[in-house]
């Protein structure tokens, strides 16, 4: 249930949104060129060794922690040249959406769930460089097969954080670890844990690894918890001196 | 704009819209990115270097995804 | 008594005392140059703890010394938009 404060803060988000915005294709964009990276560079390699092949794990774990990071650090934290990030994230989305109420009502909301299309320019020129090193000191399938595996993780990463603040789950709540991140996405959504806990978007692999994750299990338990809430951690904070007067009320019997 | 308790108050209105430096930096980025993967795929698909026609495409292309970003204030 | 409020929106994370902006004290010391933050704990809201309590208390030194477990206790654990007032600082000064 929202809140008339999250009411509030959307109505006039949404004010702001430009008449020419269009989520489907914000959404199309991303994937586009998501995809047309990850064509190209499958296109291009050839016959890969099992070692080159290792490099796919590899960067599935590198970009977990660096979501992890980026997101703890970043996006919850006010940071000399990165305040619209932060602002963008802390001060925006988790207003925006919150654990009682955080799903999107139209496409226009898109602007809100994912980020803008040159992040993921940003993080493929990264991924770019880092393969151009791999090139020079390895080989080019090893450098190809970096970049595409960074493409499908932004895609898997913005995929995974819309299937979050989607309303409808009746098929996501089936699908491991999609059920997963929904769960551990939408409590990082409570103010009280919001800056501290629950910062992975994929897999909570990094969660797990650094003690953030909030719910206390092994790895394959917390990878796969699904809707679960027995081993949510008893001692999350709570907030206090709330201002948010208009928290919805219990409903009468 | 901050939504203060406050400004919950009914009569209050959200300032105008105001577009944001990040769009315009975001637009040229982005019409940068497409460009040079529109190259990318295309001569992938012509298997070799793309015509000068598939290559105004591709710049047309990213002209248009650069403008619209920034008039979406994306 | 006065009356200090927080809330994070568009343009920032805004607090105010009586509905003016409270001052960040950083004559006194800088821990943040980010401005307020809080609900953990680090610079942003070791800043806002040294300016609700040197504000409150009317006395630097003791505010400075008084920041760090406050933070801890208080600040670290604020909702997105709060409101606390004096009666509600000095009970959670005598609970520290």
């Amino acid at each position: 249930m929202m809140t008339a404060r999250q009411e509030a803060f959307r109505t006039a988000y949404r004010a702001q949104i430009a008449a020419l915005y269009d989520g489907i294709v914000h959404v199309a964009l991303i994937f586009l060129i998501g995809g047309a990276a990850l064509w190209y560079c499958v296109q291009n390699i050839h016959a890969p060794t099992w070692l080159e092949l290792l490099v796919i794990p590899i960067v599935v774990i590198f970009a977990n922690v660096f979501e992890w990071f980026l997101h703890a650090q970043v996006m919850h934290r006010p940071r000399p040249g990165f305040m619209g990030i932060y602002k963008r994230h802390t001060l925006a989305h988790h207003q925006f959406f919150t654990e009682h109420e955080p799903f999107h009502d139209t496409t226009k909301d898109y602007r809100i769930v994912f980020f803008p299309p040159y992040a993921e320019i940003a993080f493929l020129v990264m991924a770019s460089a880092m393969a151009y090193g791999v090139s020079l000191v390895w080989s080019t399938n090893a450098a190809l097969i970096l970049v595409a595996s960074a493409a499908g993780m932004y895609m898997n990463y913005e995929f995974f954080h819309w299937c979050c603040h989607v309303r409808d789950d009746r098929i996501i709540k089936h699908i491991p670890f999609v059920n997963t991140i929904r769960r551990h996405h939408i409590a990082h959504h409570d103010t009280a844990i919001m800056m501290s806990r629950n910062m992975n978007l994929t897999y909570p692999f990094a969660d797990w690894l650094f003690g953030t994750s909030d719910v206390q299990r092994g790895l394959l338990g917390t990878l796969l918890n699904g809707y679960e809430t027995r081993f949510v951690r008893k001692d999350l904070p709570k907030v206090r001196s709330s201002a948010d007067v208009t928290r919805p009320a219990v409903p009468a019997e | 704009m901050p939504i203060t308790v406050r400004d919950l108050k009914p009569g209050i209105k959200p300032p105008p819209r105001q577009r944001n430096i990040a769009s315009l930096v975001g637009g040229f980025v982005i019409a940068f990115g497409c460009f040079v993967l529109w190259l990318l795929v295309a001569s992938q698909i012509v298997g070799g270097r793309p015509s000068a026609a598939i290559i105004a495409a591709g710049a047309a292309f990213a002209i248009a995804v650069g403008v619209w970003i920034r008039l979406a204030d994306l | 008594m006065k009356v200090y409020e927080g809330e994070r929106g568009l343009s920032g994370a805004v607090v105010t005392v009586d509905g003016e902006p409270l001052p960040p004290k950083s004559e006194v010391k800088v821990f943040s140059k980010m401005g307020f933050e809080w609900t953990y704990v680090g610079p942003g809201p070791r800043q806002l703890a040294l300016a609700l309590l040197s504000d409150h208390l009317g006395d630097d030194a003791k505010a400075l010394a008084l920041s760090e477990p406050f933070m801890t206790a208080v600040v670290a654990h604020l909702d997105n938009a709060w409101r606390m007032d004096g009666a509600e600082i000095d009970a959670a000064l005598a609970a520290l």
